[in-house]
């Protein structure tokens, strides 16, 4: 083979001789920039009115400027616009000119020709990413210089990072340029390549509203460096299967484009000999496996061992990491963070479900996980910001839904008695949602293209028919009240859903859908009108086999129902009652505490005594406000829903100045410094405390979230250890009921 | 031996099975000829032009150029050769020297030769002004400089003079006459104009509905047409026509007072005079008309 660089040396040279004043490279610079300049100005205008201090989680300051500002206009819009303005500027040169016939007889080759643009397109391509991200610097840098940014805004080049999301940007543009590029050689008309690629670059937009997986879609995969801008999340390198697939994309193009511009016809470059069309197929063939075996979505291989690790940075410290059961909210891990790291084996038969972790009372959320899961915490605290990071073996489980659909249409009829006499309308609505619903756990992909395991598809699969069928079982008790003559047909396709769910599902029964339905169903045959839902279920309850599937349906139950119930009396003749048809001893015991603790604070009991200190370091106790009545809300500077209630309870001490009660805020988890400045307004209104023994108070108030209101009478006595909020609708009415009496 | 720049062996090409554009094309252009090849539009010219070329490739080893099969030669044989393909192939936004420089990055020749080319073509002063500008004479003759960098010996050029005024015309014809005279340069010259071609070439062959028709040289073509056809523009022709037919074959009647006349030679002329006078018949005009033009035409009928 004659080589090719000699050639595609001349033609380089030729082409940029050719392109002076087509202005190539300068609408590549001037597209990088233009982002940048324009969030510049904007940047000036806003900052110069002033710039929100305050503390918040280390971030570089360029990088967030580049990922929160310019990466998205750049990587959606901007740069696909580049590519296909480029690929047909510089493709038009020759096909306005008829420049082809002329390169064609002069002593080059026709690939040197043909890949010779392709080079400017991509030099094209690397000139508007240098220039974005240079912009980014010179920019950030000159308002990092003329106004005072927060501290927490790190301001040194992240030259790394800078460079991994240059090289992701550029990898994966050769397949969106490769294709531009090609068409618009065969395209001789200037306006058709220009269209088809627009067409093209927003055809990923319109499809993300729909359902379609677009992951393998080149332009998407531009737009998605934007998304991911730290690229792979398996923590081995920085490349995602996009950059494979660009690379892949851009042969597969060459190869079609180059053989079809070589033979200028399509039927000769392909089919003209039977050694032709055999090594075309072939070649297609091998790039479109290879590309079949990318795009084809993986899932993550479980580990041999059972680890939660992680890391803490931040300024609050942390010690302890826990890991709690769902159903129960039993601790199962409880592991010590040492010099901000936990790491933790957690033993015994896990199996797939959703556990509660959490960082002591700062942060908690669900996780996806089981026996056999390796997973990454690293958790940043700084003040009341915080961010986590949960990487590992449940990838796309524990991924968020970005266009998280939380609203229901269904739900939204149900509750305004919208079209109720209508149920074939309902059916089609409830299905409608169904496979809207199911469609997003099914097109859960991560930046790697790993899709959830089998076990989480399936479980995640019958939560999702388990709301729909109770919208149908809602649906049909409130028609059964409004008309009660109505005869309302069920449908076939909801019937296969119900019968998709087993009535004995153990490991189900944290999913709080799971629960409502197997209550339903329990008691559906019972037609007994005298005797309450709750007693049916407990008889229901009470008739099934033991098994652990009867321990946990029943634990849930008991456990909800001595919460709910007011009165010591009615807890204990439940617990006397069915206690003992629960067979797992570590339920009864959790059972046994809660009713000592639902006990104890109820009603009219003696309220724990406490000591806590005002800002100036003045004691006081329980006692101290006998007389009065105490409304405490219990709160922190880390909690931001105890922030934005905050304002409400000082409203509200205001509006009961005059009457026999008492407001105080009781500070928990802020170091005196820091509880001291955020109550530096004397507010006379106000008790501003915190307790010298935190810990004493949490377990003798049994606080189990923040914010928590208290309410104590004038004696002493409990009203409730979980009050209404002041932002509650019936807050005055509640309250006034005690004040009265 | 004659040797050959060009040489074609049944040279056929389509596009789709059923449509042949060429069907067993043999083209022989010796050394030092001007070749001309002639054809109505939509013959096969230009698709002859690009397989020769290396534009469209030719699937069989049936083209030859300086003596050997062209694919062996791709893309060094164009330091010897000029081909203008599609006239003009030219960038209309950049300048002429640019457009020149274009060809000398391509064939590694040294820029001073731009100018002598320029000269040549007589485009030395208007070099930094953008083609654009140029007017058709200029932009055809321009494209042709850009064949001649690098003394070819051999120029392919497509059409030349298509589309040029008189004026134009007689230049281009002038400079290729002298590039073939004083360089010897072997020149290839595809055209439709009959006219064109007689005016320069020393060879011609001629193509029909993608088949050679014939190829010669121009005296061979002329003595196969033996043939003279007269026109003749008499007075008072309502009087005479039928004198004149009587001796005469017409074979077509041009307006009232013209009429065309066959004969079978040009020795026959003083002969149709003389007879003319003799029978009082005033005489206004008599003319040879080309009997190549003719059988050119008809052929392409």
């Amino acid at each position: 083979m004659k080589t090719i660089f000699p050639y595609l040396k001349k033609n380089l040279k030729l082409e940029l001789i050719k392109k002076k004043r087509s202005g190539i490279f300068t609408l590549s610079i001037i597209l990088g920039a233009i982002i940048p300049l324009v969030f510049f100005i904007v940047r000036l205008f806003v900052y110069s009115k002033g710039i929100q201090k305050g503390g918040g989680i280390p971030v570089n300051y360029y990088f967030e400027t580049l990922n929160n500002e310019a990466l998205v206009g750049f990587s959606y819009f901007l740069f696909p616009i580049l590519i296909i303005i480029s690929a047909s500027k510089i493709t038009q040169i020759d096909h306005k000119n008829k420049g082809w016939n002329l390169m064609e007889t002069q002593p080059t080759t026709k690939a040197s020709i043909y890949f010779s643009k392709y080079l400017v397109l991509l030099a094209s391509n690397l000139i508007a990413i240098v220039s974005l991200l240079f912009s980014v610097v010179v920019f950030a840098f000159l308002l990092s210089v003329f106004f005072e940014l927060p501290s927490y805004k790190i301001v040194s080049i992240p030259f790394e990072d800078f460079f991994k999301v240059g090289a992701r940007l550029f990898i994966v543009s050769l397949g969106v340029t490769a294709f531009q590029y090609s068409i618009s050689v065969l395209i001789s008309s200037f306006i058709w390549p220009l269209l088809v690629g627009f067409l093209a670059m927003s055809a990923s937009t319109l499809m993300r509203k729909s359902n379609l997986i677009m992951n393998w879609y080149p332009f998407q995969q531009l737009g998605d460096v934007s998304v991911y801008p730290r690229g792979s999340d398996l923590g081995t390198n920085w490349f995602t299967f996009s950059e494979l697939l660009s690379i892949l994309y851009s042969v597969l193009f060459l190869f079609i484009g180059y053989s079809w511009y070589y033979h200028k016809i399509f039927i000769r470059a392909f089919f003209k000999s039977k050694k032709r069309s055999l090594s075309v197929v072939g070649v297609v063939t091998i790039l479109g496996l290879l590309i079949y075996s990318v795009v084809i979505p993986k899932q993550q291989e479980r580990s041999n061992k059972t680890v939660v690790k992680g890391t803490v940075s931040g300024n609050v410290p942390l010690k302890t990491f826990y890991v709690f059961g769902v159903l129960a909210q039993d601790t199962l891990a409880k592991i010590p963070i040492i010099d901000g790291e936990f790491r933790g084996e957690l033993t015994g038969d896990l199996k797939f479900d959703t556990y509660f972790i959490e960082f002591e009372k700062y942060y908690g959320q669900q996780l996806f996980f089981g026996k056999n899961d390796s997973l990454q915490i690293d958790f940043k605290i700084y003040g009341r910001q915080n961010k986590i990071e949960i990487t590992g073996t449940r990838l796309a489980e524990n991924m968020k839904i970005k266009s998280s659909r939380r609203y229901s249409t269904v739900k939204y009829y149900l509750d305004r008695n919208i079209n109720l006499d209508k149920d074939e309308f309902f059916v089609k609505e409830i299905l409608r949602e169904w496979e809207l619903n199911l469609g997003e756990i099914h097109n859960k992909r991560t930046v790697d293209n790993f899709i959830p395991s089998d076990d989480y598809l399936a479980r995640q699969t019958k939560i999702v028919s388990l709301r729909s069928l109770n919208n149908w079982d809602s649906y049909k008790e409130k028609v059964k009240k409004i008309f009660p003559n109505k005869i309302i047909k069920d449908a076939d396709k909801l019937e296969d859903l119900e019968n998709s769910v087993y009535l004995n599902d153990a490991d189900l029964l944290s999913v709080e859908e799971y629960y409502t339905f197997v209550l339903k169903k329990l008691i559906q045959k019972d037609e007994r009108i005298e005797v309450s839902d709750s007693q049916k279920h407990f008889e229901a309850i009470d008739k099934l086999e033991p098994s652990l599937f009867k321990d946990r349906l029943l634990f849930k139950h008991l456990k909800n129902s001595i919460t709910n119930a007011v009165e010591i009396k009615t807890r204990d003749s439940l617990m006397n009652r069915y206690l003992s048809s629960i067979k797992k001893e570590s339920y009864q015991k959790l059972l046994v505490k809660e009713l000592y603790n639902q006990n104890r604070l109820t009603k009219g009991n003696v309220a724990p005594d406490f000591v806590a200190s005002d800002t100036n370091g003045k004691t006081f106790e329980l006692k101290d406000f006998n007389g009065k009545y105490l409304l405490i809300d219990i709160w922190g500077n880390w909690c931001k829903p105890c922030l934005q209630i905050a304002p409400k309870f000082k409203k509200k001490a205001l509006q009961y100045k005059n009457k026999n009660i008492v407001f105080a805020k009781m500070n928990f988890g802020d170091s005196k410094a820091i509880w001291k400045v955020s109550s530096k307004k004397k507010d006379t209104l106000l008790f501003d405390l915190k307790p010298i023994n935190e810990k004493l108070f949490i377990k003798n108030y049994n606080i189990k979230k923040y914010p928590t209101f208290i309410l104590i009478d004038p004696e002493g006595k409990l009203i409730s250890s979980d009050f209404s909020r002041p932002d509650y609708p019936l807050f005055d009415e509640i309250l006034n009921k005690y004040l009265v009496e | 031996m004659k040797e050959f720049a060009i040489q074609t062996e049944d040279l056929s090409f389509s596009y789709s099975k059923k449509h042949k554009i060429l069907n067993k094309v043999n083209i022989n252009v010796p050394k030092g000829s001007i070749y001309g090849f002639l054809g109505p539009n939509g013959a096969g010219k230009s698709t002859t032009m690009q397989l020769l070329t290396g534009v469209l490739v030719s699937e069989k080893d049936d083209i030859s150029i300086f003596g050997k099969e062209i694919k062996s030669q791709m893309p060094e044989m164009f330091h010897k050769m000029g081909a203008l393909v599609e006239s003009p192939s030219l960038y209309m936004h950049l300048s002429a020297i640019d457009n020149l420089r274009c060809v000398t990055t391509l064939k590694s020749i040294d820029e001073s030769k731009i100018y002598e080319v320029l000269e040549l073509v007589g485009l030395l002063e208007n070099g930094n002004q953008k083609v654009k500008k140029f007017s058709l004479g200029m932009k055809q003759r321009l494209a042709i400089a850009m064949t001649l960098l690098g003394d070819p010996e051999l120029l392919l050029l497509d059409e030349p003079v298509n589309g040029l005024d008189p004026t134009g015309m007689t230049e281009v014809r002038e400079l290729l006459v002298n590039l073939n005279k004083e360089k010897g340069i072997t020149i290839f010259i595809s055209s439709h104009l009959l006219d064109e071609i007689q005016k320069m070439c020393t060879y011609i062959g001629i193509i029909h509905k993608g088949e050679i028709q014939f190829e010669g040289t121009m005296e061979e073509l002329a003595s196969r047409n033996t043939d003279c056809t007269v026109l003749l523009e008499i007075g008072e022709s309502e009087k005479h026509a039928s004198i004149l037919e009587e001796a005469y074959e017409v074979l077509r009647q041009e307006s009232e007072n013209q009429f065309k006349i066959s004969l079978s030679s040009k020795e026959d002329i003083p002969e149709v005079t003389k007879f003319l006078i003799q029978n009082n018949i005033p005489v206004y005009q008599l003319r040879i008309e080309e009997g190549l033009e003719n059988w050119f035409l008809t052929l392409t009928k």
